[in-house]
């Protein structure tokens, strides 16, 4: 089929469309402002405008992309990666440059958002949690985070907190060691009356939950960042090993038992195919591995399953961290963007041993890829995303799709420069199918924005326009900040600290998001539909 | 019309898929929260001591909750969403939120029970 009969369709699929609007009384939106774009895309724009519908043009775009790729004979198409146009490029942003905004619930300058977006912050480091206790209050190190549960106008979050040196915040069943300082806190946030309501402790006893991920069933999985082990400290003889991931409730808390058949190793992030319930994880490592798991059933992990690792066909212990001079595991294999590699998987048949033979040598024993510092991980529409932090040419970062279907790795973006895109971790699909990223540079010089190393939040659209949507402006200079019921005294430039756990809610309406030192979370809204996430 | 019967197969999916769309859409404009740009923001606090101060918006009456629901003595926050649930008026939203309500309320009642923090 060609493009020319496929838009001669979408023509007709327009007439369709506007004749079902009219049988049913339904008013078209306003256009959508855009910025320069193809025929194509304005094409669908049009369609878009005639039903009102934004998901129709995500459909039809989705639709046009299946199409373009057919016809280039290849799974991914020419030019395309996982409906993603490989031609990237810097643009303004299409909401408008962020500028100064104002914390709806503090008064502070804390964040640059685009023009007519509003943030309310909440669970800052130090707050209390519920229930009102002496002593209990909000860990440090707010990391990955998701929608876990919608109640009407209620959303609950699930956050971690990557935590790693003092003791448990919380005893009881949810404490996996009481050595560890580091878990998970849930919170409540009401849409409608923009407000947030709790907060509560779900899982303590870990060390660096960094990244996560929600499963279809409403859980989150939580993963420790860390190969080591604690103590009791009142019994010193027992030891708990760490590096594992667990499954932490909506409402409730956690058993505090970790998901073993998962493996240990430098747990990042989770994302879930929904259709088969098999879960991929990513693994922070210099080098780290990409890895799948299948459970037994695939509402309770703890029944077990099969880890595996992924590997190149053909190629065995392919390097794909790109030419990034701090990259170990031999030559690069050179990886252009949009080329497929076929790909299998290798088991790991202890998934739970880190002495003798770990997770990643057991796999790279097997051929296994090799990728750098494996961070933030999304699925959409039978592909999965993830993120290498600091792989590709530059270090800065690379960005993978995994086609499950097709069985096909392909580098979708390298990023050239630290103006471009900063070392992304926790990552996320938007509602109207772009991917945003939560720089992470560690602490080291980042980008400058007006001569300020700044972390920002940074998005990619479908046609291959990579902007900066967010910054962090929490800078509290030489003065301090405290907060009502809070010991915890806020100070210092915190501009060049990390993004994290940036979600959406099924609305598309609210997107939630941590800064991770001090450590706060940011619920956030706007005219979403006047711009491509 | 229709050139072909794969045109008319691409042309019902996709009908479909709008009637879908523009019904969830229609679902979504009366259930999305108030994408807020009434309000003007509030003055800038100064970072020196400068206590937080919550912007409280003043919710809808809810609707009365059935006799017994209210049992245990939920705290503000928890009654606070109880609230935003109840005037929705449906029951398996309200049995969620319920949920949700006794599952901290538990935990406030195994706090006060231990002299230790732990639950």
């Amino acid at each position: 089929m060609s493009t020319n009969e496929v838009e001669a369709q979408l023509q007709q699929i327009d007439q369709v469309i506007a004749q079902f609007a009219a049988a049913h009384d339904l008013k078209p939106t306003p256009p959508q402002p855009e910025p320069a774009q193809t025929d194509r895309r304005a094409f669908l724009q049009r369609g878009a405008a005639t039903a009102g519908a934004v998901a129709i043009a995500g459909t039809l775009q989705m639709f046009m992309a299946r199409r373009a790729e057919a016809s280039n004979g290849n799974a991914h198409g020419r030019g395309r990666v996982g409906g993603f146009d490989t031609d990237i490029g810097v643009v303004p942003s299409p909401y408008g440059e962020p500028v100064p905004t104002l914390d709806e619930t503090t008064g502070l300058p804390l964040l640059g958002l685009p023009p007519g977006f509003r943030y309310w912050s909440f669970g800052w480091t130090g707050d209390p949690l519920y229930p009102a206790v002496p002593g209990l209050v909000t860990p440090p190190m707010h990391d990955g985070m998701g929608v876990v549960r919608e109640i009407g106008p209620l959303a609950i979050l699930c956050r971690n907190h990557e935590a790693s040196a003092g003791t448990s915040f919380l005893n009881g069943a949810l404490q996996y060691s009481p050595g560890a300082p580091g878990g998970n806190t849930n919170l409540v946030f009401d849409r409608r009356h923009q407000k947030w309501l709790l907060s509560w402790p779900t899982l303590s006893g870990t060390v660096r939950n960094c990244g996560g991920g929600v499963t279809p069933q409403g859980t989150w999985l939580s993963g420790e960042e860390t190969l080591g082990s604690t103590t009791d400290p009142a019994d010193p003889t027992r030891s708990f090993p760490h590096g594992w991931v667990f499954d932490v409730p909506a409402i409730g808390t956690s058993n505090g038992k970790p998901i073993r058949a998962m493996g240990r190793r430098n747990h990042e992030a989770a994302a879930v195919d929904p259709k088969t319930g098999v879960v991929y994880l990513t693994e922070d490592g210099s080098p780290g591995g990409f890895y799948r798991f299948t459970p037994q059933h695939r509402h309770d992990y703890q029944r077990g399953g099969k880890l595996e690792m992924l590997k190149v066909v053909g190629r065995p212990n392919a390097n794909l961290q790109g030419s990034n001079p701090l990259g170990g595991g031999g030559a690069p294999y050179p990886v252009p963007a949009g080329a497929p590699l076929d790909v299998s998987w290798v088991e790991i048949a202890d998934p739970e041993n880190l002495i003798a033979a770990s997770n990643f040598s057991q796999g790279l024993a097997q051929g296994g890829a090799i990728f750098r510092r494996p961070e933030g991980t999304a699925y959409r529409d039978g592909i999965i995303y993830f993120v290498c932090t600091d792989g590709g040419r530059s270090g800065n970062g690379q960005v993978f799709c995994y086609d499950i279907e097709e069985q096909q790795l392909v580098l979708l973006y390298d990023a050239p420069s630290q103006n471009e895109l900063d070392n992304p971790d926790n990552m996320i699909v938007t509602p109207r199918g772009g991917l945003l990223f939560c720089e992470d540079n560690s602490g080291s010089p980042s980008y400058l924005l007006n001569g300020v190393s700044t972390e920002r939040l940074v998005a990619l659209t479908r046609d291959g326009r990579i902007f900066t949507f967010a910054q962090n402006l929490v800078d509290f200079g030489g003065g301090t900040y405290s907060r009502p019921n809070n010991a915890v005294v806020f100070t210092g430039n915190q501009r060049a600290n990390e993004w994290a756990g940036a979600c959406f809610d099924s609305s598309g309406e609210w997107l939630f998001a941590n800064i991770q030192t001090p450590g706060i979370t940011f619920a956030i809204t706007g005219p979403w539909r006047s711009g491509p996430l | 019309m229709l050139r072909s019967p794969r045109t008319r197969l691409l042309l019902l999916a996709v009908a479909a898929t709008a009637a879908l769309s523009l019904a969830m859409y229609g679902w979504r404009q009366a259930e999305a929260p108030v994408a807020a740009v009434a309000a003007p923001p509030p003055a800038p606090s100064t970072v020196t001591p400068a206590p937080a101060t919550v912007a409280a918006t003043s919710p809808p009456s809810p609707a009365p909750l059935p006799e017994g629901w209210l049992a245990p003595p939920y705290s503000s926050e928890v009654r606070e969403a109880i609230d935003a649930v109840a005037d929705l008026g449906d029951p398996a939203a309200l049995d969620d939120v319920m949920e949700l309500a006794d599952s901290v309320t538990a935990l406030n009642a195994a706090q006060r029970t231990d002299a230790a923090p732990r639950f």
